[in-house]
């Protein structure tokens, strides 16, 4: 097994000491954390599109879904997110994602620190502000602070469905 | 409730593809992906499948979901649980592996 490279950056080691030892982020803490995710993306590594994907019908730009074995990460959660789950609109760019990610990160009224796969995530849950065929009221965006990427960000009904297999043992409310 | 079918199919699609082929290609892959990757199917991949799931669950118990497609759910529902023994032998060597 190879290894994938962990963050060191300041903002990042301080979600990971706040999820080692729970405590609740000052203000200012937390404007810092806000700050600094709204700069980064998903990993723009190229990874395996999953089989849900290549099973649709139709294609990603010029190319038919069943070929499509390598895309961005980011590619393949907003392939996700607009045409299996259609949260957000078809046609939806990957910058306009993203950006609706980051506002939800910035307008978040919950924020919570967990540790999920062994990593130290901060997550925000706030309005949805991005109107698809199936949008949920809520955001949430999870950001790993161990490898300094957002994971994921998707659309959910209320807090209690954002996992539907348990919740972290570690499960913290920041705000 | 006629336009609600492809939506409903193509969950029900997403959950059979994650939990079956994507499963079976992850065990037989899973020494050659780092710890990011794999977390990506157990953190991120997996927890999406099972909302989804959640989401046909609450169609079928609402009667929304086209009547035809309750016994899919049923067998989606079998498949999932059936799967949890081979995504915990996954999840227990990925914390072995990166402790």
């Amino acid at each position: 097994m190879t290894t994938a490279q962990r963050s060191s950056h300041p903002v990042d080691r301080l979600i990971q000491a706040v999820v080692a030892r729970p405590r609740v982020l000052t203000d200012q803490e937390l404007e810092k954390v806000r700050r600094h995710v709204v700069t980064r993306s998903l990993d723009p590594r190229p990874a395996r599109v999953t089989a849900d994907i290549r099973k649709l019908p139709g294609s990603w730009g010029d190319r038919p879904f069943a070929t499509l074995w390598q895309l961005p990460l980011g590619e393949i959660h907003l392939i996700q997110r607009t045409l299996i789950d259609q949260q957000w609109p078809p046609g939806t760019t990957l910058p306009q994602y993203l950006s609706g990610l980051y506002n939800a990160v910035r307008a978040a009224a919950g924020v919570f620190t967990y540790t999920h796969e062994l990593q130290a995530y901060i997550g925000f849950l706030a309005p949805t502000s991005v109107a698809g065929p199936r949008s949920e009221p809520l955001t949430w965006v999870a950001y790993s602070g161990s490898y300094g990427w957002i994971r994921t960000g998707y659309q959910t009904r209320t807090v209690a469905t954002i996992f539907r297999r348990g919740f972290p043992w570690d499960w913290f409310r920041q705000r | 409730m006629g336009d609600d079918r492809p939506y409903y199919e193509g969950l029900l699609g997403s959950v059979e593809a994650l939990y079956g082929e994507e499963l079976a290609w992850q065990e037989a892959h899973w020494g050659e992906l780092d710890e990011f990757m794999r977390s990506e199917y157990l953190g991120v991949t997996l927890v999406d499948a099972d909302r989804r799931l959640g989401a046909l669950q609450e169609a079928a118990d609402a009667g929304t979901l086209p009547e035809d497609l309750v016994g899919r759910v049923r067998s989606v529902e079998a498949l999932v649980r059936e799967a949890q023994p081979r995504v915990a032998r996954l999840r227990d060597l990925h914390h072995r592996e990166a402790a």
